[in-house]
């Protein structure tokens, strides 16, 4: 995570400028309003204790969600293991933790996702202690503690949470001793969500079942219901793929495999022995069902990243790895004198050096990882500059402005929130990035700038109102 | 001097913010029954950011209820150590003693470990890019750990002797 946090002072990714904003916000006012508008804001993990943490050790916000956060979230993989390391032993239990490691989500898509960081290692914490004694007072008490701070923190891996759980709930017996936690984070949940926010969580879930609903009938079987990796994680387009690329969907497709063979290994199991499924299985399992409605019900993954989806039932589903590798270990055994889980992890390795982007750079394809090839991936990278840009604009108090990319629009959303134009109309300034945009910018819209005084310029630029108003008002900025 | 000084502010203030609070509350939950030991660490930090957050709500429903903004750096800074030292001495009050379970049986495997995390930081062009305190932050618990495995046996005592000078 940290090879990929540090290659800039400024923050990487898509969320993280917005949540920058929602926690700088409380900082300035002094307070949570959490009445502003935004799902985000409904995240305690975000408008609270990114200040607290800030205040406490003088460090930046930046670098609070930067690197503190991380080191948060690293935990998470150390919990999975220990949840696992009962059923699975300490080889098994490493290697579906290691999974989890070398998800290129896990390094590079959850730096840019703070409140999930904290949601997550909540919400697994809160299993660790309700799964392992459960007869201990305290252990529930934990349980119960962290499940509150999971639907405080994160109202998407809530949501995810609270439908695994359910499933398992109500489709296995040895998980119904839990009912009582999913009615707690029910309750919870949709209390908080409702009267934090203006109801925006509630609103856009309605809306997404709604959809998903509606859309059952016409679209089940149409091209753009479903996210495209959906599509790529089932077999279409790999043709048009180069053959580095090929060789990680390759490499994809194996560990799904090995997933399935788990868990149909297991179910056989169950459905020869009648023996009662425990409750780590019984999650893994309503994982997996999770994963199968992003490919079967229209929309379902439209509310996060089909990746991000596939990261967070990874939380369970890597179970079944270990077990699959076990299984397979267990037919070729008679061929392969080696250790278990071996050939696992040798899959294992290959596939983190090609999620991690390195393999492409020694391959010499198009690589992937801004870390390794930032000047391929200038458009996400900000430079301070560019910071210095937006800062002077906010602090000018220019209220109308927009940037002529979404990743100039990014960077507008940390000072600015959510009052970032999506337009250039006549009276919007408008930031200009002094790399991402430029090529395009000059190509594309020549005539509009020259149409705009520039009104600040330290390589990125702000380009000024297009009305005559807007003239003297230039004016005002210059002498002032 | 100035860089030396935040080092040690942020590293005291992420010890009284990401640790001390669940420290002190996981002694708090063993007065009921054992707790389980293996995630011990993680407990403490899990416990503490529920915490924080809890406390923060409380501040910004106190703010609301007083017209004044209260999650400011002059509130929350002695607010956290308060509440931190609140939480101890009503827990001597109760008869509670907060201990140290965390036994660090191989502590040149943090120091190593510790020490690569340095080395990682300096790679990645910290010294160069980033403040300087962030660089302390990671050297401070590396010359406490090197402390303990100079000490050999009494690590841990070592690592606890540290924190308090901070």
């Amino acid at each position: 995570m940290l090879h990929r946090a540090l290659i800039t002072n400024n923050l990487l990714g898509y969320d993280i400028h917005l949540e920058y904003y929602i926690a700088k916000l409380t900082m300035t006012q002094g307070c949570w309003d959490p009445f502003f508008p935004t799902a985000v804001n409904s995240c305690i993990s975000l408008t609270i204790l990114p200040p607290i943490l800030a205040y406490c050790t003088k460090i930046e916000l930046v670098w609070v969600l930067k690197l503190i956060y991380p080191f948060i979230f690293a935990n998470v993989p150390v919990v999975i293991f220990k949840l696992y390391k009962k059923r699975l032993g300490v080889k098994g239990a490493a290697l579906a933790s290691f999974l989890f490691i070398v998800q290129f989500v896990f390094f590079s898509e959850m730096l840019g996702l703070a409140r999930q960081q904290v949601a997550e290692l909540m919400a697994m914490l809160s299993l660790y202690y309700a799964i392992d004694q459960y007869e201990r007072l305290t252990n529930r008490i934990l349980g119960v503690l962290f499940l509150f701070a999971t639907a405080l923190s994160h109202y998407g891996l809530t949501l995810i949470l609270l439908l695994i759980v359910s499933l398992a709930v109500l489709l296995f017996r040895e998980a119904r001793r839990y009912k009582v936690f999913l009615l707690i984070l029910l309750v919870f949940t949709l209390a908080w969500q409702s009267y934090t926010a203006g109801g925006t969580v509630v609103d856009s879930v309605v809306g997404l079942l709604k959809r998903s609903y509606t859309s059952a009938y016409y679209d089940f079987f149409g091209g753009g219901a479903r996210e495209d990796s959906i599509y790529l994680a089932l077999g279409g387009g790999a043709e048009q793929l180069s053959l580095p690329r090929k060789a990680y969907w390759l490499l994809q497709q194996t560990v799904q495999g090995v997933i399935v063979l788990g868990f149909v290994s297991r179910a056989v199991y169950f459905y020869r022995t009648k023996a009662r499924v425990p409750v780590e299985e019984a999650l893994a399992m309503t994982g997996l069902t999770t994963l199968l409605f992003c490919i079967v019900v229209p929309y379902f993954a439209d509310g996060l990243n089909v990746t991000r989806i596939y990261h967070i039932s990874l939380l369970f589903v890597g179970y079944y790895f270990a077990v699959g590798s076990a299984f397979l270990h267990k037919i070729a055994g008679a061929y392969l004198r080696v250790d278990k889980f071996l050939i696992a992890r040798m899959i294992l390795m290959f596939y983190f050096f090609f999620s991690s982007g390195y393999a492409y750079v020694v391959l010499g394809d198009r690589p992937s990882s801004i870390a390794l090839n930032y000047q391929e991936y200038e458009d996400a990278y900000y430079y301070d500059n560019e910071i210095a840009a937006v800062a002077w604009a906010s602090q000018r108090q220019i209220k109308e402005i927009t940037g002529f990319t979404k990743y100039s629009r990014l960077l507008l959303g940390e000072f600015y929130g959510l009052e970032v134009n999506e337009e250039i109309r006549g009276p919007t300034c408008l930031f200009v990035r002094e790399r991402g945009d430029r090529a395009e910018i000059e190509q594309k819209i020549e005539q509009k700038i020259e149409q705009r005084p520039v009104i600040y310029d330290s390589g990125a630029k702000i380009y000024g109102r297009k009305t005559e108003e807007a003239d003297e008002e230039t004016q005002s900025f210059d002498s002032g | 001097m100035d860089h030396l000084y935040d080092g040690l502010f942020a590293a005291a203030g992420l010890l009284n913010t990401l640790f001390i609070p669940g420290w002190l509350l996981v002694a708090y939950l063993e007065k009921l029954g054992k707790t389980t030991r293996e995630l011990y660490g993680i407990t403490c930090l899990g416990l503490s950011m529920v915490w924080l957050m809890m406390n923060g709500v409380f501040l910004n429903l106190l703010g609301a209820a007083l017209h004044r903004p209260l999650l400011t750096a002059e509130i929350v800074i002695p607010y956290v150590g308060l509440s931190n030292l609140a939480l101890l001495c009503a827990g001597r009050l109760l008869g509670i003693k907060p201990e140290f379970h965390y036994e660090i049986k191989r502590p040149w495997l943090y120091a190593y470990g510790l020490s690569l995390i340095l080395l990682a930081a300096v790679g990645a062009r910290l010294v160069t890019h980033c403040a300087e305190n962030v660089l302390l932050l990671f050297l401070l618990p590396f010359i406490a750990v090197t402390v303990g495995v100079l000490a050999k046996k009494k690590s841990t005592t070592a690592v606890l002797s540290f924190t308090p000078s901070l």
